[in-house]
């Protein structure tokens, strides 16, 4: 029954939106795109461990954003992805030489990567400031604007989007093995450390094309969330690929309907929010079934429920 | 820029970044020894909310209520961090990652529509104003400054064994678990306490910077604290100084400096031979 108001509600705040800002349909476009590209991400990232990895990213292509900003000033907005990226996988790359030292604690070189690249773009930042450049796209990168998005925009992510999803679709079948079972993959001679590699250069870019809709701040939960939320049903592999993409799908054009219905509500937390109550939803629902019911000792490998 | 220091605000901005940044140093110690960086970080971003929701309820940023509203969504954090863990197939980081950003985008929200009109900037809850630190936070730093000494006092090397091996710890009878526990509220009230001066995410750096470049040479237990002292104390006052000479952030320069000497090499440095002789001395 409440299943079905929402239903209604939802469609009902489309509709408004659609009828009232003609310009909705490439934000829609764009929202489901970085809803369904980051919850299949997700998806790898969460069994890999590294749900908290996007936090890192987002806030790591702070200071390429910012340092664009202030050399260069107000810029198209497509400007900025090449400058987000390198500085993403700068993060990455430093992140995996701390981890080859010895005293380096996993969870401490992340936060470190984290709060100091977060830093550095405060210095920038406030550096293109005092250069006197007005408000741009820097902005919108902090939280996301969905109303900011124009057709170019929304084909050009569409673009960036398929790549992403084919680079890691082509090898998803090593992919799999080497996330849920890296020794046994390393054995039959699968470049492990490669793979893993790809996968980090893709969530990278993924998280760039993320960040005008999104924002640098909470590109991380848009990987987690749906991924997670889509874990919590435990199906075979493809059918949790395909619940994770429609769930972040349906949190993204939420969020985005919202912002622009609502103003002063800033298009990143919005999905962030709907992502929410789906995980609160499914997380209730799944508990109610005792499919995943909580056990006392804590289960240590992989699930083999997952491999499809 | 020399002028500056006879100029009353300098002294004032300078007491603010000091405060915190040895404030945060102290918290840091035993979370990095614990491994609960992470944790920080999904601590010091759900204070967001936990700030609105006291900035509606009294209409002021700082004083108790502050705290209590940090301290309360923080405690529902750690919570729902525990109680998401619990479930089968639900890793602890991916825990922490749906944990803390439903609650971070409710705070922005909160910020964006309800605080708009009252004068609640997200940039400088963001990024901190050393500049517009009042004179209740200066109050609230220095309590949180002395009770974090006086954890340090009280706890004793009993604190100090159930951070290096807290299995051992629970063995001898002492209580890991209040320890954890009184710590985590503590990071909560730090948080609380100098988010006004740097910010909700890079009160991050500070927290774990000093800690890890401390533990790179350390030797000892107080020479760890001190140490991580010591090196907040130095990127603090080059921080400030390079902040004022280039007219940037403040505290995003405080936390490039102390980056800086995190990744400097310490030739001095020499290996721990074991936790054992860590907890000696």
């Amino acid at each position: 029954m409440s299943a079905w108001a929402g239903a209604g509600a939802f469609l009902g705040v489309g509709w408004g939106v659609f009828r009232d800002y003609p310009f909705t349909l490439w934000s829609s476009l764009t929202a489901v795109l970085v809803g369904v590209l980051c919850a299949y991400l997700g998806v790898y990232l969460v069994l890999r461990r590294w749900s908290l990895l996007g936090d890192v990213l987002g806030h790591a292509a702070l200071p390429g954003i910012a340092a664009l900003w202030w050399g260069a000033g107000a810029l198209a907005w497509w400007w900025y992805l090449p400058a987000a990226w390198v500085s993403a996988l700068a993060a990455v790359v430093v992140l995996a030489w701390m981890s080859r030292r010895a005293k380096d604690r996993a969870d401490a070189s992340m936060a470190i990567v984290l709060a100091g690249s977060f830093g550095l773009g405060a210095v920038l930042w406030s550096r293109g400031q005092r250069a006197g450049h007005g408000p741009s796209a820097v902005q919108d990168m902090l939280f996301g604007n969905a109303a900011a998005v124009t057709e170019a925009q929304a084909w050009g992510t569409l673009g960036m989007v398929m790549v992403c999803i084919a680079a890691v679709a082509l090898c998803h079948r090593p992919l799999a093995l080497a996330l849920f079972d890296p020794s046994y993959a390393r054995v039959i001679g699968l470049p492990v450390q490669r793979l893993e590699g790809l996968l980090l250069l893709v969530v990278a870019l993924a998280v760039v094309v993320s960040l005008p809709m999104v924002g640098v701040v909470l590109v991380a939960a848009m990987l987690v969330l749906p991924a997670q939320a889509a874990l919590l049903l435990r199906w075979r592999w493809r059918a949790t690929l395909v619940a994770s993409v429609a769930l972040g799908a349906l949190a993204a054009l939420a969020g985005a309907w919202a912002s622009i219905r609502w103003a002063g509500v800033a298009t990143g937390p919005a999905m962030v929010i709907a992502a929410s109550v789906l995980f609160a939803g499914l997380w209730w629902w799944t508990g109610r079934t005792s499919r995943g019911g909580s056990s006392p000792v804590p289960v240590q490998g992989q699930e083999p429920s997952h491999v499809g | 820029m020399l002028a500056d220091i006879y100029e009353p605000w300098f002294w004032r901005m300078l007491a603010a970044a000091l405060l915190s940044a040895w404030l945060c140093a102290l918290v840091g110690v035993p979370l990095y020894l614990r491994r609960r960086s992470m944790v920080a970080d999904a601590l010091a971003h759900t204070a967001l909310p936990g700030i609105v929701l006291a900035y509606l309820v009294s209409a002021q940023l700082g004083g108790w209520v502050l705290v209590g509203g940090v301290a309360l969504t923080g405690w529902v954090t750690v919570l729902l961090v525990d109680r998401l863990s619990a479930r089968r197939g639900v890793r602890s980081d991916a825990a922490i990652g749906v944990a803390f950003t439903g609650l971070f985008a409710l705070g922005v929200v909160l910020v964006s529509t309800l605080g708009r009109d009252a004068h609640l900037s997200l940039s400088c809850l963001l990024f901190g104003d050393m500049m517009g630190v009042r004179d209740a936070s200066f109050l609230l730093m220095g309590s949180a400054l002395l009770l974090a000494l006086g954890g340090y006092v009280l706890g004793g090397a009993g604190f100090c064994l159930a951070l290096f091996d807290p299995l051992g710890a629970r063995v001898m009878g002492l209580p890991t678990r209040a320890y954890d526990q009184g710590w985590m509220v503590l990071t909560a009230v730090a948080i609380a306490a100098s988010f006004e001066a740097v910010g909700v995410v890079l009160v991050l750096a500070l927290v774990v910077l000093p800690a890890a470049t401390a533990h790179q040479h350390a030797t000892s237990w107080a020479g760890l604290i001190l140490a991580a002292l010591g090196w907040s104390t130095l990127a603090t006052l080059a921080g400030v100084v390079l902040a004022l000479w280039w007219d940037v952030s403040t505290a995003g320069m405080v936390v490039c400096v102390a980056l800086l000497l995190y990744a400097l090499p310490k030739p001095w440095s020499q290996p721990v031979v074991n936790a054992a002789d860590a907890v000696l001395g």
